[in-house]
């Protein structure tokens, strides 16, 4: 069972200190949503993102993960804007009393490769960083630490929480519940799936909440760190760079109508 | 020279109709390992808490009298300088998995990592921790990827590297097999071996026979005997404890006239080897 979404890997790109990191995933986020230009997101995932991912050898779990989330996303997007987007004109083709706009689709598509973008640049910070240099790194930066520590956590829980997911309903099925079937059968047979998973996060809260003071979470003290973390000149300019751009890019798209639309 | 002292404790948690621990006076001498056997609910784990300062730090509630930790009043004393001088570990290996480390070297760290311990230090108390418990082999290794047996012995370990003088230790080994059961108590033994105070709370009444320098008895929230294991254990099944598997053959014996009546029932494979030779 796989704990984490971090792969170890040795990689220039896992090198890198976890706020350049993060620095490149927001500049690419920002890029996406502030120039208007249908195909910016497609252009910026092929020609950056999947880059990076291939120099970070994590492209396939990056591509696959992209995917599994942005795919069935997409395909309510392209239908819910495609037939129901207001002031819609361009009838493509007509199903009985539905008709399938041009302008939707195009707005399905621009939203839908977005947040495509979105969750490449994230997975190629969360694939590649290390939590524990990723709550360093923000620690660091000046976040307060119980801040880190629940960010990281929660970046590790999720896996935890699917593995779990899993086994429940597994367990659930192999009691004959029914997770198959119609979507009215299917929605009642969650609750019996989500109680166990809430319930046996709240029961162990406690305990976790005592453990960790046991270990001296709150110790009003300055704390240390066992890994190092290794920043660079060259970084902190690349990073001071892109949140610059990022800025002015995101000034300049409220006043000026930018690029092509 | 007792390294924890119990005066007259008592604690009533919030909302709660009883007292969860009444009248409850003991020292436990340095360098032993003092049991704690009661049947469920008897106020083992609140027992715990307070030697630990989480009563009253942790949980309100009333309490009354006072536990000294090394001669501090542990009313008077922050739970951070609590914590380095009674580690306390739980029942349940996996909720003490910190969560936001990805290796057993990492996680044994944490603690050292809150204390502010300079790294160069952490190397040697980690190896000295990874050692101890047997863990060199999976240290980069995910702790959730560590069978029960493994996973509370990660526990024992992040609690002992940060070097409290006493450990206590609640049914550390509940959760695990036979197999994992030993491993724990073989490190217990190490720790006790190499002059940690240990409280260990523990249903296996065969191991604290063999392990325990002293026990004592909670009943319903009182602490009802204490003394050397082999005589406080020959009335187990008055305070609805399992007696020992050895304990119950020399009863079943004695019942049948095969041996004496005034003698000790053997909690231990050793003193049941002798019992039955005479
Ligand atoms: N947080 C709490 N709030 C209120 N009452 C509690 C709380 N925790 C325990 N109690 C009560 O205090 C009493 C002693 O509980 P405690 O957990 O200390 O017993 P225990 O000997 O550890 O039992 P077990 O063998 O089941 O672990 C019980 O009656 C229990 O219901
Ligand atoms: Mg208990």
């Amino acid at each position: 069972m796989n704990q984490s979404f971090y792969l170890d890997r040795a990689s220039g790109w896992h090198a890198l200190h976890p706020l350049t990191k993060i620095a490149v995933a927001f500049a690419l986020s920002v890029t996406a949503f502030c120039v208007r230009w249908d195909f910016i997101s497609v252009a910026l995932f092929v020609f950056v993102v999947i880059p990076f991912a291939v120099w970070g050898n994590i492209w396939r779990p990056v591509l696959r993960a992209t995917f599994t989330v942005i795919l069935p996303l997409a395909v309510s997007l392209a239908l819910i804007q495609g037939f129901f987007f207001p002031g819609a004109q361009d009838v493509l083709f007509q199903i009985g009393p539905f008709a399938l706009k041009r302008e939707g689709l195009e707005f399905a598509f621009v939203t839908g490769t977005r947040l495509m973008l979105i969750a490449g640049a994230g997975l190629l910070v969360v694939y590649a960083t290390h939590p524990a240099d990723l709550a360093l790194a923000l620690v660091q930066a000046g976040a307060p630490y119980p801040l880190a520590y629940i960010i990281v956590t929660a970046i590790q829980l999720l896996p935890e929480m699917q593995a779990r997911a899993d086994g429940i309903l597994k367990a659930q099925q192999a009691r004959g519940l029914e997770t198959t079937g119609s979507l009215r059968v299917r929605v009642s047979a969650l609750l019996p799936l989500l109680a166990p998973l809430v319930y046996g996060a709240l029961e162990n809260v406690q305990e976790r909440a005592l453990a960790l003071d046991a270990r001296a979470f709150r110790a009003p003290r300055a704390k240390t760190s066992w890994r190092v973390l290794r920043d660079t000149l060259a970084q902190r300019a690349l990073r001071w760079l892109l949140v610059m751009f990022s800025i002015l890019l995101i000034v300049a798209s409220v006043f000026v109508p930018l690029f092509i639309r | 020279m007792s390294s924890l002292a119990v005066e007259q404790l008592g604690f009533q948690y919030v909302q709660a109709k009883s007292d969860a621990l009444r009248g409850i006076t003991f020292e436990v001498p340095s360098s032993s390992i003092t049991a704690i056997v009661g049947a469920n609910g008897a106020g083992k784990s609140t027992l715990c808490y307070a030697l630990a300062g989480f009563i009253p730090h942790f949980f309100k509630g009333n309490m009354r009298g006072a536990v000294r930790v090394n001669g501090m009043d542990s009313k008077q004393t922050p739970l951070a300088q609590l914590v380095t001088q009674v580690g306390l570990a739980f029942q349940n290996p996996f909720n003490q998995i910190s969560g936001a480390k990805l290796t057993v070297s990492e996680e044994i760290a944490f603690g050292l990592e809150n204390l502010g311990v300079p790294r160069a230090e952490m190397e040697t108390r980690i190896a000295r921790a990874l050692e101890l418990f047997g863990l060199e082999q999976v240290a980069h290794q995910s702790p959730y990827a560590l069978s029960g047996g493994q996973q509370q012995r990660l526990a024992l370990a992040s609690i002992f590297v940060m070097e409290p003088p006493v450990m206590v230790l609640d049914e550390p080994t509940s959760q695990l097999d036979p197999q994992g059961t030993r491993e724990v108590m073989a490190a217990i033994q190490t720790l006790a071996a190499q002059g940690r105070t240990i409280v260990l709370v523990e249903h296996k009444l065969e191991w604290i026979a063999e392990l325990a320098t002293r026990v004592l008895v909670l009943h319903h929230g009182e602490l009802v005997a204490q003394g050397a294991p082999r005589e406080i254990l020959q009335c187990a099944d008055e305070w609805g404890l399992n007696e020992t598997r050895y304990a119950r053959a020399a009863r079943m014996a004695r019942e049948r006239g095969l041996v004496a009546k005034d003698v000790l029932l053997p909690q231990t494979l050793e003193q049941a080897t002798n019992f039955f030779r005479v």
